[in-house]
């Protein structure tokens, strides 16, 4: 307003004022631009050059998308309508094979259905226990000397990695079919992906009260049972719950290539062409998998308020 | 001692006269649960007929066995990447086809865009369902239709992930803020504009997480559903096996396992990139 005022009592030469003007616009305007780019560090407000990285980055991986797409319909070629062509094929199939569902008849169902759901739970008990007892060599916080994290992950990872039908095959080869042959396989995957979750929120629990009981001269087992295993079990609920739920569903497949159960059941109704009962048992299958899902959810919400 | 409850009753001491650490209140839902689980898992290994020591006599047969298996031959790898090749390219078409499909559903089943308000529990309920039955079965329903090969593979997965693509993907068009969907109605766009400059943009960090999640076990999918005809490298896995060539068979395990390892490396960088 000083300036303004000068400016208009004087000459009435406009020109100093407006540069004047001009010039702390351009002040505040850079201010204002510098606070912008402040806040968006901490706003995560991106600024352009973050915006063209990030678009540089979507395009790549479209193209990568693009380009294997291509090159995968030419392999197998592929035509998503073929189904439609050959529709009255399949419309037959599902109209006069497959529905209505046949229950009855089915030789030992109740024992099957029995088998597999204790083939997924005492799997998921004991991967939970060996996960448990190996977490803590597995955990930055508490191993108790950082190669054994390596060690204890790496073995973890080809656990998980290896699809649990694979370890089938494997045991298959030395302890023939069975159920326990199926337990056998769930509880290597189980295993190694519950040793490397729990190691997870073994890792999550803070540091500051390890410190806290450090600098108090707590030794390393009482840390780790004052400390952090109580901070960590609903983690370890948690992921325990997850896992019960996958084996659910993993346990079928595991059953239809031999590792006994309801899944075994089913593979042979299909490989003689009873397509009715085969219905019926896919149904009773996906029934219990619902159960199991809807009891753990129920479960996650009761127990881990 | 019980005076010293009175005056602090925010302690809790125990019958020891100790100071308690842990809330009862907190910890009781947890060990309940645990008992309780070991009690039905103790109950189910009485109760189940496990072989335990068939399996603990052939233990000692393990090593015997073992080390027939436990060679490597790489020699015919040749003859195992085609269909490597295949199950790769498997994963990838289900993959894509099911996240267009996935995206299609899921706008009909989030509650927030949906455009008929009595589709989403008909919609989720039905996904359920197909989520329910593993889509190593839908492979083998779709395989009686179809004839052998890859194609009721890439069918079989694709209605599973199909499924679990429309549930997640509603699921995150569901966390976008009610705010600006209101704010561009406002300005008069229509639904499909809302949902391309809105919804999409803000949920694609959660679809993109979705899809490279989804094609890591259309992955693993895939790799197991040669051993029923339905062609890629469960064939050779499965055949290898069968007739004893127990070093082919490793060198496919290998590649499956190189590959899902090198595939979530390179996915953990990429999310470091992307979250900036």
């Amino acid at each position: 307003m000083a300036t303004d005022n000068k400016v208009s009592q004087g000459t009435g030469i406009d020109e100093p004022s407006n540069h004047e003007r001009h010039t702390t616009n351009l002040l505040d305007r850079i201010k204002n631009k510098h606070r912008s780019t402040m806040n968006s560090q901490h706003n995560n407000i991106l600024v352009p050059e973050e915006v063209k990285k990030l678009k540089k980055l979507y395009n790549i991986i479209i193209v990568i998308v693009l380009l294997a797409f291509i090159l995968a319909t030419i392999q197998t070629n592929f035509n998503p309508v073929i189904i439609f062509a050959k529709g009255g094929n399949f419309i037959d199939f599902v109209v006069n094979d497959l529905t209505p569902p046949n229950f009855k008849g089915v030789l030992g169902l109740g024992d099957a259905l029995l088998q597999t759901i204790a083939m997924s739970m005492i799997s998921t008990f004991f991967g939970g226990i060996i996960a448990f007892c190996l977490c803590f060599f597995a955990s930055y916080q508490t191993a108790p000397h950082p190669s054994t994290v390596k060690i204890v992950r790496g073995f973890a990872s080809m656990q998980r990695n290896i699809p649990n039908t694979i370890w089938l095959f494997i045991f298959r080869m030395t302890f023939g079919i069975g159920t326990t042959i199926g337990m056998v396989a769930l509880l290597f995957n189980t295993t190694g992906r519950l040793t490397r979750m729990f190691a997870e929120v073994v890792d999550e629990v803070g540091k500051e009260s390890m410190e806290a009981l450090d600098s108090v001269g707590a030794g390393y087992l009482k840390k780790l049972f004052q400390c952090v295993i109580p901070a960590s079990i609903p983690g370890f609920v948690s992921w325990l719950l997850y896992s019960a739920e996958i084996n659910i569903r993993a346990a079928g497949v595991v059953g239809a290539l031999g590792g006994g159960g309801i899944g075994l059941i089913l593979s042979s109704y299909l490989s003689v062409f009873r397509y009715k009962t085969a219905f019926g048992i896919i149904l009773i299958m996906a029934a219990t998998t619902i159960l199991v899902s809807l009891v753990t959810d129920y479960l996650r919400k009761k127990v881990l308020v | 001692m019980s005076a010293v409850v009175d005056e602090r009753p925010s302690l809790v001491i125990n019958s020891k006269g100790k100071i308690r650490i842990g809330n009862p209140k907190h910890t009781r839902p947890f060990s309940l649960f645990l008992i309780f689980f070991t009690l039905l898992c103790i109950a189910l290994l009485i109760a189940m007929p496990f072989d335990w020591l068939k399996l603990l006599s052939r233990i000692g047969n393990m090593g015997r066995s073992l080390s027939f298996i436990m060679t490597l031959d790489l020699s015919e790898v040749d003859l195992v990447l085609p269909y490597f090749y295949e199950t790769l390219c498997v994963a990838i078409l289900s993959t894509i086809y099911s996240a267009i499909l996935g995206i299609f559903l899921a706008v009909f089943m989030a509650k927030n865009i949906t455009p008929y308000k009595f589709l989403p529990p008909i919609l989720a309920a039905m996904f359920t369902f197909i989520r329910a039955v593993p889509n190593f079965i839908w492979v083998l329903l779709i395989l009686v239709c179809l004839g052998i090969g890859p194609i009721p593979a890439i069918y079989g997965i694709c209605i599973h992930s199909m499924a679990f693509f429309a549930r997640s993907f509603a699921h995150s068009f569901e966390e976008v803020d009610d705010g600006t969907l209101e704010a561009l109605a406002s300005t008069g766009s229509n639904r499909i504009k809302v949902f391309f400059s809105a919804v999409l943009p803000s949920a694609l960090t959660m679809l993109i997480a979705w899809l490279t999640v989804n094609f890591e076990t259309n992955f693993q999918g895939a790799s197991i559903l040669g051993m029923v005809g339905a062609g890629g490298i469960g064939f050779i896995i499965s055949s290898s096996f069968g007739s004893y060539k127990y070093g082919r068979a490793w060198a496919a395990i290998i590649l499956v396992v190189a590959f899902t390892y090198f595939f979530e490396i390179s996915f953990n960088a990429l999310k470091k990139r992307l979250s900036v």
